[in-house]
């Protein structure tokens, strides 16, 4: 059967459509938190159907920046608890070659504080090898080696 | 839950209560560090839209000092809605007027500007003076450091101190100072 003759002849051949009715249904109940005619009336709530899924994708991009942002900001802030600059503690990570990005720093900021404060401490002990954190006490519990 | 993870989730989400002594401190300097308390920046669980910053105390809001000539030139607008309802008043006669507005603005600018900026201006207590009701200082468990040190001025020295100073050499008895 060439079924691109038969459609192209026969539109609606073998495919059926909801009814009128329940295709605005679908449309409308996504625009049931909009207010006033643009929540009932079909020809209004399409075109703020279509922006607010316009909106949805903008966000799903904007959402990483968002987050990274916080995350930043939570991180800066458990940093300072150790007296720490979230840059210094990054750029040694870095140097150390430990591959932890902002997202598992700061939930282990969050759940796991103990590990967190380890890798502060780690963080301490470098920048002390580097000569650049000399004015403080060395950190305790720091078995390095010599291998920093 | 057990008790354990209860008693954790409380010391989490606990509010802490800091106290700020605004004497001789730059308003506009400090808005920002009272606003990063109250928006609870200085916490690892912050976010954006949570309710997780902290109270701030701000006390002897009478004695805040401003820089240069902000006391004759800065102006607070105001509109009451109404034909010819503009005024516009100088901070050193608002300042008379309310000793703890002043404050209050700086906070309230200094904040973010979204939904949460009232709730979190809610948790900001601005006293005129030291003297703090006792239901709110009772609360009170930390401090936020000043931001500029609070210089002492030389007729509240005592007069012996003064006399006793060590110095190079005396005033002839007539030579008159300038």
């Amino acid at each position: 059967m060439f079924l691109t003759n038969v459609l192209l002849k026969f539109p609606k051949f073998g495919r059926t459509r909801p009814h009128r009715y329940w295709r605005r249904r679908r449309i409308l109940s996504m625009a049931g938190h909009f207010y006033g005619r643009r929540r009932k009336c079909f020809k209004i709530a399409i075109k703020g159907v279509h922006r607010s899924f316009m909106h949805t994708r903008n966000a799903r991009k904007n959402r990483r920046f968002l987050m990274r942002r916080i995350f930043n900001t939570r991180l800066q802030a458990a940093c300072q608890e150790f007296g720490v600059e979230f840059d210094t503690m990054r750029r040694t990570l870095l140097s150390l070659d430990i591959g932890l990005d902002r997202k598992i720093l700061q939930t282990f900021a969050i759940w796991e504080p103990r590990t967190f404060r380890g890798l502060i401490m780690l963080t301490k002990a470098k920048t002390e090898v580097q000569g650049l954190n000399c004015l403080d006490p060395p950190p305790k519990g720091v078995i390095t080696r010599g291998m920093l | 839950m057990s008790l354990t993870r209860r008693t954790q989730q409380w010391a989490t989400f606990g509010r802490t209560w800091y106290l700020y002594d605004m004497k001789w401190q730059n308003p506009f300097h400090s808005a920002r560090k009272i606003a990063y308390v109250l928006s609870g920046r200085n916490k690892p669980i912050f976010e954006d839209r949570t309710d997780c910053g902290d109270h701030v105390v701000a006390i002897n809001s009478r004695h805040i000092s401003l820089p240069g000539n902000e006391w004759e030139k800065r102006v607070y607008y105001h509109h009451t809605g109404y034909p010819g309802g503009a005024t516009w008043t100088l901070a050193h006669e608002l300042h008379a007027k309310d000793p703890t507005i002043i404050v209050e603005k700086a906070v309230y600018s200094a904040l973010d500007k979204d939904l949460t900026r009232h709730g979190r201006m809610r948790k900001l207590h601005i006293f005129p003076d030291d003297k703090v009701p006792e239901k709110i200082m009772q609360n009170v468990t930390h401090q936020l450091r000043q931001m500029r040190p609070v210089p002492v001025r030389l007729d509240h020295i005592p007069k012996d101190v003064v006399d006793n100073f060590p110095k190079i050499f005396d005033w002839p008895k007539d030579f008159v100072l300038k």
